[in-house]
């Protein structure tokens, strides 16, 4: 499980690998620039940074995000939002964060996320 | 090596040594960040100042110890701690840094405001000052509220450590626990483990509620209980969430909440935590030019589960009948509905480099009304009903990266209010989203640190003058109208079988931030009538706005020229060219209902 340092500094990496231009610029105050200029102001390539920094680092513990809980991350973040304003949702859905079980897969949103091809989208599982 | 070369290195050798030298030195005098923090340990309370100072031989290390305006204390020459003396200044060493140590008598009360200021100087008497608050190591936060934690409230219990000494896991640990135990003591009573007070700003106070259950989290099995916490994923976390589940419903608006943990819970919540909240926001008010507005014989754009309009009217009409013509009262009414229970739902969460559903299982849009349908009707008496699958793949979120496709799959039912005509069809579309064609200008801009504040927010500026989105899209639609049992009207003579491709091109420019050009076109081969099996719908729009007449409204002139038709293809072809003025102003709202 991470600190909130490590979390705000695996933020940092994503932002710094996904729009290097805009976080050279702004080195010192990369976590004081709205999400919606890294991202184009678009939600969907937001939702996409920080759901996968948050579930990759609580993966580390053999974890994962449940349905209600990267739902609530997602309606907590926006392109009106700053990096340093995104990391306690981020942190809220790690400390909410469950362990993997085996055996039982549970409702399909509350399913640890797979690689889903467009085959397997269109055919949900009943959960 | 010739004398020289030596001598050359010698001095280079010495310099490098110097430097490195000079920048530990610096390094260790920087006393970066001290803290003083209030620690328990069993029942005794201590002030440890980290001074984060490393002690050199013959320093002095002076030390105040104040409460608001009152002086407690005032050492010169703080002493080595031998045992712990009460009421007393004495310093240590850890890992060659000061450590300032004070016990305090009794547990300081809720409105205590201890400040500590210490000095640790040389011989010379310069050397480093601070003064700072006496904090906790763990942080009481909130309330807040969210949607896991639904009708509560959450506190928090939080600190961000991120070189924690073994010493310092023990003591998270302690406090840990102690937290643990707290929760555990509650367990059966969790009405009595805090005092909620609310406060609304705009309504009147429905009184306060009470705790009538409570979760923690991390839990230590979330699957049977969430009243036990899991300490070693909290210690790792150094966060615990406690969500207050209260028995009456959080107000809508803004609203102060206060909470007062009882039953003697961690010191570090001695304090009532306050905190001004905005509950759920209430749905905006619809805008009662939409329905008018809304032609469009497809599918109309859902953005809310529900949406309903209604209409009435009445009129006076000439009315002949056996040769007499007679003035009678009409009167009908009209329905507008959109309604899907389930809109636009994600089945999984949001992730790059694979196949995104989202799923709309059940839509309903119908715009109906009273009387007999016909060409004269209020409403287009069209009920349309079906399910929506939208895939949506996004390629990644580095830049440069960012290309997108969505491909759209609808089974729709189309038929007339009294289900007398009913055709069911299949649409499928694709629409890739290049990001190389779209860049529009609200997009383009650079932040920058501000010069006048620089821990302010950053500057933002356009970074560019002309903006463009295009987006292509193709699709099919396929499907048989397997019921007619009315007449049917002028323009609807066409074949049962439906079998349509379009192609086509969403396209907008900003020609600076003063006109916009936006333009659709969508080429159909309509496989039901051989005789005309083209068609084409094309409308272009430029719009030039006028900037802001105040500071509620805002103002623009338009330009649109329309022509072509659209599915199912039963209203004459539309030639149009509008040309206006428009003004929008939101000087009605108060601001409760965004």
């Amino acid at each position: 499980m991470p600190t909130r340092t490590e979390m705000k500094t695996a933020l940092k990496d994503r932002i710094q690998l996904d729009d290097p231009g805009n976080f050279n610029s702004n080195v010192n105050n990369w976590d004081q620039v709205r999400l919606g200029i890294y991202y184009d102001e678009d939600k969907e390539l937001i939702d996409i940074a920080v759901y996968e920094t948050t579930a990759n680092i609580v993966a580390t513990s053999g974890k994962f995000l449940p349905g209600p809980v990267w739902r609530n991350l997602l309606t907590q973040v926006g392109p009106g939002n700053t990096p340093e304003q995104v990391v306690d949702p981020m942190m809220d859905a790690a400390v909410r964060s469950v362990r993997r079980q085996e055996n039982d897969e549970g409702p399909i949103s509350d399913r640890p996320p797979k690689k889903p091809t467009l085959r397997s989208a269109r055919k949900p599982t009943n959960g | 090596m010739d004398n020289h070369s030596r001598s050359r290195l010698f001095r280079l050798s010495l310099l490098t040594l110097t430097l490195i030298m000079r920048v530990a030195y610096a390094a260790a005098q920087d006393p970066d960040k001290p803290l003083a923090l209030l620690r328990q340990t069993g029942a005794n309370y201590k002030i440890r100042v980290q001074t984060n100072a490393p002690f050199t031989a013959g320093a002095r290390v002076s030390a105040v110890l104040s409460n608001k305006s009152n002086l407690i204390t005032w050492v010169e020459n703080v002493a080595d701690c031998a045992g712990e003396a009460l009421n007393q200044f004495c310093k240590e060493l850890d890992n060659g840094r000061v450590v300032i140590n004070y016990r305090l008598p009794a547990k300081p009360q809720a409105s205590d405001k201890f400040k500590v200021t210490f000095a640790i100087s040389d011989q010379s008497g310069r050397g480093s000052f601070r003064s700072i608050d006496l904090i906790t190591d763990f942080k009481p936060g909130g309330p807040r509220i969210d949607n896991v934690c639904g009708n509560g409230l959450i506190v928090e219990f939080q600190t961000d450590n991120n070189s924690l000494t073994e010493a310092e896991t023990n003591y998270y640990r302690t406090r840990l626990l102690e937290l643990n135990k707290w929760l555990k003591d509650n367990e059966s009573e969790p009405s009595r483990m805090a005092i909620v007070h609310v406060e609304p700003l705009s309504e009147p106070s429905p009184g306060d509620p009470i705790v009538r259950d409570f979760s923690v989290d991390p839990a230590a099995d979330p699957q049977q209980s969430s009243h036990a916490l899991d300490v070693e994923a909290a210690l790792d976390s150094q966060r615990v969430l406690i969500c207050l589940k209260l028995n009456e419903t959080l107000p809508n608006g803004k609203f102060n909440a206060q909470v007062v943990l009882q039953k003697n819970p961690p010191f570090e919540f001695d304090r009532p935590l306050s905190k001004a909240l905005v509950g759920r926001k209430a749905t905006a008010v619809p805008i009662a030019s939409k329905v008018a507005d809304e032609n469009k014989l497809g599918l109309r754009a859902f953005d809310n589960n529900l949406e309903v309009g209604m209409l009435f009217t009445s009129s006076v009409k000439d009315v002949k009948a056996n040769n007499r013509t007679t003035r009678q009262r009409q009167s009908r009414g009209a329905l507008d509905l959109r309604f899907a229970p389930l809109l636009r739902d994600r089945t999984n969460p949001p992730q790059a480099k694979t196949w995104q559903l989202f799923r709309t299982p059940l839509f309903l849009d119908a715009k109906v009304s009273t009387g007999k349908v016909s060409e004269e009707s209020l409403s287009l008496n069209r009920v349309l009903i079906g399910t929506e699958f939208n895939f949506r793949y996004v390629e990644g979120t580095k830049k440069g990266e960012r290309n997108k496709y969505v491909i759209t799959v609808r089974g729709t039912n189309a038929s007339d209010r009294d289900f007398k005509v009913a055709e069911a069809k299949g649409e499928f579309e694709f629409r890739p989203i290049f990001e190389m064609f779209n860049q529009p200008l609200r997009i383009q801009h650079k932040s920058s640190r501000s010069v006048l504040i620089p821990d302010g927010p950053p500057v933002e500026v356009a970074s560019g003058f002309f903006g463009y989105q295009i987006q292509p899209f193709i699709g099919v639609e396929a499907g048989r109208v397997y019921r007619r049992r009315r007449a049917t009207f002028r323009n609807e003579e066409q074949s049962r079988t439906v079998r349509r491709l379009l192609l086509g091109a969403d396209l907008a420019f900003n020609l600076t931030p003063r006109l916009n050009i936006t333009m659709t076109d969508i080429f159909f081969v309509r496989g039901e009538t051989p005789a005309h099996r083209s068609r084409n719908y094309f409308i272009g729009t430029v719009e030039a706005p006028l900037g802001n007449i105040n500071r509620n409204a805002a103002q623009s002139v338009f330009f649109s020229f329309e022509r072509g038709d659209q599915p199912p293809f039963v209203s004459p072809s539309v030639n149009a060219i509008k040309f206006g003025y428009r003004v929008r102003s939101d000087f009605f709202s108060t601001g409760s209902a965004r």
